[in-house]
């Protein structure tokens, strides 16, 4: 079904609305919250969260691209699942992507909403700026959370070259973000 | 922690991004049984969060209205940007409507329609932020509810008050949230807002503020923002509290925050203008400045009154500032010689009861002015009552001359 015709489900609050998105996007999500979290149990109520999320907020929510907002929500729903889990049920190389992220990130402890509206928006300049290439291995990493051999296997490339690809962008992210005012 | 926060921004990266490196092993469907979801929809409704309401504003569309016979309330927020929202009973959005064309940059493509009030508001608020509409200078928003339960219309605007300073409540500015209720029914309002095109919320505001503050009129204020309207406010309030002047007239709506001075240059710079403009020492004023926001040809202004004593001339300064500007906007002061104990000028007073045959204890009304207004020197203008006579005498107060005197029977 097209994802138009899904969304007007939505509204119309028809509950097949749910299970046409289970049926399209479910290995999606998986994909994305099994890179964040490791228990089957885990993964498995977060993947029914998200469509029940999605339910609850479309509307308002009218996504130009419904599987994207899925992707954002599976994202952020695991995220909220491995805070509660702390590390315990959290997937290994999840850990790494965060310590990856630690060198390049500035400080948001004090940060509110005007602050994380300018984050997003230098982040959005900075990916406009780099390669194509380097773009996509970026999201691969730090959003699908993919290991460093799914991106390889994706992008034909040696999995020597995406960790180096990888690093090189960090310390561009961080340069960008220092010459921006973000303290890192 | 820090990074499961830059994690979480990470993916606010655009949509166009994302699919663009989406793994191609995702892009399977899959065949699923109908799981029991309804009873979760119906009973495990999650709160929506403000942050997604953000993360998904650019993503939205927004469709027109309908089902406007179960409207039970319907909410105004002005900034500049006007929107109204309009609720039924369980306070779901059945509709917003745009009501001028920055509100509908704010709308962008949002649809609202089944959404919670809060949400829906968060979303706005958030979405006003993000275009500008909100910020370290125009800080102010103006939040009124009119509701069919007229209690029921005061939780929704206590609720949504603290909601909405919460959320303008950042680092980067201080908010400040004006909140009312307002009854469709009152048809002098209706009138008003009709008149001067402005949302009913926006005219009950300027209404309590001309209400309390006799300068001020209503066509006068219509064209100021949210945030000056707030400025002016405080002024009109600003009595109230001291307790000794009892307690703000019922009309004044409740304000959570402070309106942003920040496009001003300031009370401080404003004396210090015109202490400047007028070359008076700061030694030289002799009371405590009194320095407010006022309105001045349309435009706002400190009004800043001080008293000054230099050598035996006292002066009164009452000047108006260009807010904005710093430029002088009106006024200027005057000045009168300060006779240190003019009371006690025996000379013209005993010349003046002797005139009239008595003395200080037996004039009644004694009223003794001591000016050079109409005169060449300094005087006396001396009124008293004696005898059902009204005596007027007018003496020199170096010479004691009489320049002036009547008597006039008392009738």
């Amino acid at each position: 079904m097209e994802d138009t015709r899904i969304q007007e489900l939505f509204y119309q609050r028809n509950e097949d609305a749910i299970l046409e998105c289970q049926r399209k996007y479910s290995v999606y999500c998986r994909f994305i919250i099994s890179g964040i979290l490791c228990d089957e149990e885990d993964i498995h109520e977060v993947l029914s969260d998200v469509f029940l999320k999605a339910w609850n907020t479309i509307p308002p929510a009218c996504p130009a691209s419904l599987k994207c907002y899925l992707g954002m929500l599976s994202r952020q729903l695991a995220l909220n699942r491995s805070k509660e889990k702390q590390a315990k049920k959290r997937s290994g190389h999840f850990e790494l992507i965060l310590d990856e992220l630690c060198e390049c990130i500035p400080d948001t402890e004090k940060w509110d909403m005007v602050d994380e509206i300018a984050f997003r928006d230098t982040l959005n300049q900075f990916l406009s700026a780099l390669p194509i290439r380097a773009r996509r291995v970026f999201i691969a990493r730090y959003w699908y959370n993919s290991s460093v051999s799914e991106i390889a296997k994706e992008y034909a490339l040696k999995e020597n070259h995406v960790t180096v690809l990888l690093m090189r962008t960090r310390k561009k992210l961080k340069d960008h973000l220092t010459k921006e005012n973000f303290h890192i | 922690m820090k990074s499961h926060e830059l994690y979480t921004l990470l993916g606010e990266i655009d949509s166009e991004y994302i699919l663009d490196a989406c793994p191609r092993n995702t892009n399977k469907e899959k065949h699923t049984m109908k799981r029991n979801i309804s009873k979760k929809i119906m009973y495990g409704a999650l709160a929506f969060a403000a942050s997604l309401a953000l993360l998904i504003t650019g993503a939205l569309t927004f469709t027109p209205t309908k089902g406007q016979n179960d409207i039970f309330a319907t909410i105004t927020l002005d900034v500049n940007p006007s929107l109204e929202i309009k609720v039924d009973e369980n306070e779901t959005v059945r509709a917003v409507t745009a009501l001028n064309e920055d509100a509908k940059t704010v709308m962008g493509d949002m649809r609202f329609e089944g959404s919670s009030l809060e949400l829906t508001v968060n979303a706005l608020i958030g979405s006003m932020v993000r275009n500008g509409y909100l910020n370290e200078i125009t800080n102010s928003v103006l939040l009124s509810v009119d509701s069919k339960d007229a209690e029921k219309g005061i939780t929704i605007k206590e609720k949504l008050a603290g909601e909405i300073a919460a959320m303008i409540n950042t680092e980067s500015f201080k908010g400040a949230v004006i909140s009312q209720t307002v009854s469709s029914d009152d048809s002098e309002l209706a009138e008003l807002a009709k008149t001067y095109g402005v949302t009913m919320g926006k005219a009950k505001l300027i209404r309590a503020i001309v209400n309390n503050d006799s300068e001020r009129s209503f066509a006068e204020l219509v064209p100021f923002s949210i945030t000056e309207l707030n400025l002016i406010l405080e002024g009109v309030q600003s009595p109230f509290l001291d307790p000794e002047n009892g307690p703000a007239p019922e009309d004044l709506p409740d304000v959570d925050g402070e309106a942003s001075q920040k496009g001003y240059i300031g009370k401080e710079k404003a004396l210090q203008t015109v202490l400047e403009y007028y070359n008076v020492p700061k030694e030289e004023v002799s009371n405590t400045p009194s320095i407010e926001i006022t309105i001045q040809s349309g435009t706002i202004c400190y009004r800043v009154q001080f008293k000054r004593i230099s050598g035996n001339y006292s002066y009164k300064y009452n000047v108006c500032i260009n807010a904005a500007t710093g430029w002088i906007a009106g006024g200027g002061f005057q000045s009168s010689y300060s006779d240190p104990n003019p009371m006690d000028n025996k000379g013209c007073h005993d010349v003046a009861f002797e005139k009239a045959g008595c003395t200080k204890e037996e004039a009644e009304n004694l009223n003794i002015v001591f000016n050079m207004e109409d005169y060449e020197v300094w005087v006396f203008i001396i009124d008293f009552d004696f005898n059902n006579t009204h005596y007027h005498t007018i003496c020199n107060a170096y010479t004691t001359e009489i320049l002036h005197f009547t008597s006039t029977p008392l009738t």
